[in-house]
C-alpha cells in the first residue's frame, strides 16, 4: 500500500501529469458548472422552459427533451419537439409546420381540415401499432376541442387494445392527438404511452399543454 | 542558419505508434464518457437541459475535452515520451494529431461526421486541441522526472554517508 501511495505522490509530482490531472479534472468540472448554469438560467420551479421562435414550453427538468427542424425549402420547413421521462413509456411529440410544408403534407395524405389530419395521425398509430400485434384492436374514445395557446384545437383520444410489446408482454397503449391550424400552418401535439404510465403522467402533460405559447 | 534535423526512422514509427494509442484511448473512453454523463444527468433529473442544444454542445466539449481528449493525447504522449528521447518539441505534436486525424477520419467513415451538428465546430477544435496538450503532457511527464529523482536519490546518500 505504501509502496502505491509512494509511487503514486512520485508521478504526481511530475508537473506535466500535475498539469494533466488538474486539466483534466478542471475541464470536467468547468463542463458540469456550465450544465448547472444553463439549467438556473432556464429553471421556472420545477419546469425547464424551452423557449424560441417557434413556441415556448415548459417541461418536467427530468424528462429527456430534444427538438430538430426538418424539412428544406422546397419541401417546406418544420419544427419538432421530443418529450419523454426516463423511467416510464410515455412520449409528447409538438410539430410545427410552415405554410408550405403544412400544405405538402395535407396533399400528400388528402387530408383537409385539422380534425382530418387529427384522425390520419391516430390511424397512422394504429397500423404502427399492427406491426407488433397483429391482434391489436381500435378503441375510439372521444373527438372534442380544447383551447392550446389561445387558439381551438381538435383532439381525438383512443386506446390500442395489446398494442404496445415489452419483452414477451403486450399493453395497452393510450393516446391523444391534436391539431390546427392557424394562418396556413399546422400544428400538431400527440401524446400517447403504456396505459399506466399515460394515466399517472396526464397531470404533467396538461401542465406542459397549458404552458404552451406560439 | 540552423540546420533543421529530421527524426530518425524509428523516431517516426514510435511516433505514429503514440498516435495510433492515441486514437485507441479516445475510441475507448468516448462512448463511456458519454454513457456515464447521460447517466449523471438522468441521476440528478436534469437530462432535460440536452435540449438546449447549441449551450449544451458546448458543455459537452468542455467535459469531453477533459475525460476523453485529453487523456487520449496523454496517453499518446507517454508512449511516445518513452521510445524518443531527442526533438520532443517537435515530435511530441504528431501523436495527438495523428490521433485526432484517425478519429475524424473514422467518424466520417461511420457516418458520424455532421457539419451542421451544433457541436461540430467545437468538437474538432476541443479535440484537437485536447489531443496536442495531451500529447506533450504525457511526452513530457515521461521525460520529466529523471532529474528530480537523481537529486532525491543524491541526498539520501549522502545522509547516508553522514552516518
Amino acid at each position: 500500500m505504501s509502496f502505491i501511495l509512494r509511487s503514486l505522490r512520485r508521478i504526481l509530482r511530475r508537473p506535466p501529469v500535475a498539469v494533466f490531472v488538474v486539466l483534466a479534472l478542471g475541464s470536467c468540472l468547468a463542463g458540469y458548472g456550465f450544465i448547472y448554469w444553463i439549467l438556473s438560467a432556464n429553471l421556472h420551479g420545477d419546469y425547464l422552459q424551452l423557449k424560441n421562435e417557434y413556441l415556448e414550453v415548459e417541461f418536467p427538468k427530468y424528462w429527456f427533451a430534444f427538438s430538430w427542424k426538418p424539412g428544406n425549402e422546397t419541401s417546406g420547413r418544420g419544427y419538432s419537439a421530443f418529450f419523454a421521462p426516463t423511467d416510464r413509456y410515455v412520449v409528447m411529440l409538438l410539430r410545427i409546420y410552415d405554410e408550405v410544408a403544412t400544405r405538402k403534407f395535407m396533399e400528400a395524405n388528402n387530408l383537409t381540415d385539422a380534425f382530418s389530419v387529427a384522425a390520419y395521425e391516430a390511424d397512422r398509430m394504429y397500423n404502427w401499432s399492427l406491426q407488433s400485434n397483429t391482434n391489436a384492436t381500435f378503441l375510439y374514445f372521444e373527438n372534442g376541442t380544447v383551447t392550446v395557446a389561445s387558439r381551438k384545437a381538435i383532439y381525438t383520444r383512443f386506446a390500442i387494445k395489446d398494442g404496445f410489446k415489452q419483452g414477451e408482454a403486450f399493453y395497452n397503449l393510450t393516446c391523444i392527438f391534436m391539431s390546427w391550424i392557424d394562418q396556413q400552418r399546422l400544428f400538431e401535439i400527440a401524446f400517447w404511452g403504456k396505459e399506466d404510465d399515460w394515466t399517472q403522467t396526464h397531470g404533467v402533460f396538461e401542465t406542459m399543454l397549458s404552458s404552451i405559447k406560439m | 542558419m540552423s540546420k533543421l534535423e529530421l527524426p530518425d526512422k524509428w523516431s517516426l514509427v514510435h511516433t505514429a505508434i503514440g498516435g495510433g494509442i492515441c486514437f485507441i484511448v479516445m475510441f475507448v473512453i468516448s462512448d463511456l464518457a458519454q454513457g456515464v454523463m447521460e447517466r449523471i444527468l438522468i441521476y440528478f433529473g436534469v437530462i432535460g437541459v440536452i435540449v438546449f442544444q447549441e449551450q449544451f454542445a458546448l458543455a459537452r466539449s468542455i467535459v469531453l475535452f477533459g475525460a476523453v481528449y485529453l487523456p487520449g493525447g496523454f496517453f499518446g504522449g507517454l508512449y511516445t515520451g518513452y521510445k524518443v528521447e531527442e526533438g520532443l518539441r517537435t515530435i511530441l505534436a504528431a501523436p495527438g494529431v495523428i490521433g485526432f486525424a484517425i478519429l475524424t477520419i473514422l467518424t466520417y467513415f461511420l457516418g458520424q461526421f455532421d457539419p451542421s451538428s451544433p457541436d461540430f465546430t467545437y468538437r474538432l477544435l476541443f479535440a484537437l486541441l485536447g489531443n496536442i496538450i495531451g500529447s506533450y503532457l504525457g511526452g513530457y511527464a515521461m521525460n520529466w522526472p529523471a532529474e528530480e529523482e537523481a537529486t532525491e536519490e543524491v541526498g539520501k546518500l549522502t545522509l547516508d554517508l553522514k552516518k
